[in-house]
């Protein structure tokens, strides 16, 4: 071997065609481990190290003819050798590179790769929770939702939700979802005061819990352990329902991969849970609407702005509100009129907050009106801070508007910045029990039924005299009022009919 | 791949997406068993339709098919050999009511993995010499009925005798020098000669 050879950067073995080292360079020397050991003499079989395949010891069963060469991993050098084979007459070369670094690199490439997809798709889900969040009015709607979303998609084992059971440390599992195994079993028989679950720690630190070996986390019950060990449910990631100060609950996502929940996840889920939060708080004021207590607020209004104030005084008239419908920043108003005729109180009807007005029945002494409003009103701020409109009464220069509010709103606040901003004053204050639970429930049962355009729809047509015969109102006039066209406006009617009727025969069963 | 020198050794599977990890186990397991290599799920399913295996050591994580996932597909498969799950955890637990045979905790030593195999070994090998006495009395009860022509196109005598001497081998190959309890069989006459 020449001194070139000798001192090249690769590893070099010059061979007999049967297989025996005559020389090799100190780079090869280097890259088989073979210290001081003199290799010259000895058979390719001693020199050179296992692999699996054994395909260099291999190629010389027969003298090699021909150029090949060889890429494979040995165990024992812990090295990844690629060796070119080159027959030159009676002499073998094998030149060694190594590729243990490439080789290592291109794994954690792939494991990166593999990370960014993973991260991908994660994102992607969660948004979808978050839009379906958005949408879900229930408790029980909002914790199946979550379930049947992360539980259901292939990145994740099975989720489930969680609440602290009233008037004692046990949990409750609302809702779960996901593939059948023993996990979530055992996780079940562990909810009582006392179990050791991830998912209590989070509920009690409102923080998120991630558990990325579940077979040897010594802090969580050895049977859920030992479950999640046979099923291979690696890790978990427990996040809590927050809402503002309070914990409502907690989600728990488990997963076969060991790194399913990075930093960047763990943040993305943080998200979902106070989403998920503030949907409970949402849900839970709904519920208070449909309390069986609530306070009714009667106000006195002598605000001659105010344009029902202004005409039921110019045209001597009683006006009383019948339906009132929110549509977005207007409000949809009907009106009996008691007094001088509806087309005289619609002259009077002006300003810049009566955005539209229509006769829907008139006779001599009387009839009904459709009124739109703007938001700016004293009727749509009293709706905008979430009262419901009992009552309102215009005679004689001033109204009597009575609302209710849940016991929980802010009533004195909302009295104030009324009374602030409108000559009003509060005449009467009184917390009652709700009237006739039975139509209160139905209506609540619908309410989560109807969409809000539903509802909006039933109650404009219904207030229009639509279902009337003969009609108060026709679909165009109703579809006009509320600014969309009349097949829409047919489209929305059917479809909320058709779950009022569903209502009403299920409960009446 | 086998080096050719452990054709009645037990076959190993070694079933690992790390090509390194997969060759590592299959070198310390030289000698013992004659030893395949797969580098992942798809590859470890279409090794054991080709060919019968005794043992699989199987990565429990590998991207694409994972260990569980093969494990589920052996189950619906007839596969009938042991499965060593190799995890990356130690847990410590026993195997008992767990979905595989017994599991190893990355890395494995030699010794490990070693006894590890040959205990899966021996356990298969009595559960196949069990199969191997109902299958070859049964045998033995047909032939004594039958002619020496009348065997040769005696379909249920021939399956039967290819069963029997199927599981004999594999006896003979998991248990070594152990299957001595085969010689004894053997050695027995029913016949009341």
């Amino acid at each position: 071997m020449n001194d070139r050879a000798r001192n090249a950067p690769i590893g070099m073995l010059d061979l007999t065609p049967d297989g025996t080292v005559r020389d090799l360079n100190p780079v090869a020397r280097e890259l088989l481990d073979l210290g001081a050991t003199d290799a010259a003499g000895e058979s390719i079989d001693t020199v050179f190290p296992e692999s699996v395949e054994a395909r260099v010891p291999g190629a010389f069963e027969t003298p090699p003819e021909r150029e090949r060469s060889f890429d494979a991993y040995y165990p024992d050098l812990d090295r990844w050798l690629d060796v070119s084979l080159v027959p030159d007459g009676d002499t073998v070369y094998l030149y060694l590179r190594d590729r243990t670094e490439q080789r290592r690199t291109e794994r954690q490439l792939a494991d990166a790769r593999e990370d960014v997809d993973r991260l991908t798709v994660t994102s992607e889900l969660i948004a979808d929770v978050l839009g379906e969040l958005v949408a879900a009015s229930t408790r029980a709607e909002i914790a199946e939702t979550i379930c049947a979303q992360l539980g259901e998609t292939a990145l994740y084992e099975f989720a489930w939700v969680g609440e602290r059971a009233v008037g004692s440390d046990d949990l409750v599992m609302r809702a779960a979802a996901g593939v059948d195994n023993r996990t979530l079993d055992r996780i079940a028989d562990e909810l009582d005061g006392d179990g050791r679950v991830p998912e209590r720690r989070a509920i009690e630190s409102g923080e998120p819990e991630t558990v990325q070996s579940l077979g040897e986390a010594d802090a969580v019950a050895e049977p859920i352990r030992r479950a999640a060990f046979a099923d291979g449910v690696q890790s978990l990631l427990a996040v809590p329902l927050t809402g503002g100060e309070s914990v409502h609950g907690v989600v728990g996502v488990y997963a076969s991969d060991r790194d399913a929940f990075s930093e960047r996840e763990r943040r993305n889920f943080g998200t979902v849970g106070e989403m998920a939060g503030f949907a409970v708080t949402a849900a839970r004021n709904r519920s208070l609407l449909s309390a069986d207590r609530v306070v009714e607020l009667t106000f006195s209004l002598t605000d001659s702005e105010a344009p029902l104030v202004a005409a039921a005084e110019e045209t001597e008239t009683t006006l009383s509100v019948t339906g009132l419908i929110p549509d977005g920043d207007r409000l949809v108003c009907y009106l009996d009129a008691e007094g001088d005729a509806p087309r005289t109180v619609e002259h009077a009807l002006d300003g810049e907050a009566v955005l539209g007005t229509r006769v829907v029945a008139a006779g001599e002494a009387g009839g009904s009106l459709e009124l739109i409003l703007d938001d700016s009103t004293p009727l749509g701020q009293l709706v905008g801070q979430g009262a419901t409109l009992r009552t309102a009464t215009y005679d004689a220069g001033e109204g009597r508007i009575v609302v209710e509010l849940p016991p929980a709103a802010d009533v004195r606040r909302i009295a104030d910045a009324f009374t602030r901003v409108h000559h009003a004053t509060v005449v009467a204050k009184r917390e009652r029990r709700r009237e006739a639970t039975t139509v209160g429930e139905f209506r609540d049962a619908l309410g989560d039924r109807l969409t809000d355009r539903q509802e909006n729809v039933l109650r404009t047509a219904f207030f229009a005299d639509y279902f009337e015969s003969p009609r108060g109102s026709t679909a165009e006039e109703v579809a006009e009022a509320l600014g969309i066209t009349g097949p829409t406006l047919l489209h929305h009617l059917r479809a909320g009919q058709r779950k009022l009727l569903d209502e009403f025969f299920e409960t009446t069963d | 791949m086998g080096d050719g020198t452990d054709e009645d050794c037990p076959r190993a599977l070694v079933v690992d997406d790390e090509r390194e990890v997969a060759d590592a186990y299959a070198l310390r397991l030289r000698g013992l068993c004659e030893v395949e290599t797969a580098y992942g799920g798809e590859e470890a399913l279409r090794a054991v339709e080709d060919r019968e295996l005794d043992v699989v050591l199987l990565d429990r994580h590998m991207p694409g098919l994972s260990g569980d996932e093969v494990l589920d597909r052996f189950d619906e498969g007839d596969f009938d050999g042991r499965v060593i799950m190799v995890t990356a955890i130690d847990p410590d637990f026993g195997v008992l009511d767990m979905p595989f045979d017994d599991y190893l905790c990355k890395p494995v030593d030699r010794e490990d993995v070693q006894a590890a195999v040959t205990h899966q070994c021996t356990v298969l090998g009595y559960e196949v010499l069990g199969d191997y006495f109902a299958v070859e009395s049964k045998r033995r009860v047909i032939e004594a009925e039958l002619s020496a022509e009348e065997r040769e196109s005696h379909d249920e005598f021939q399956a039967t005798k290819a069963r029997a001497d199927r599981l004999e081998r594999r006896a003979r190959r998991l248990l070594g020098d152990e299957a001595d309890a085969l010689d004894e069989f053997e050695a027995i006459g029913r016949e009341g000669e």
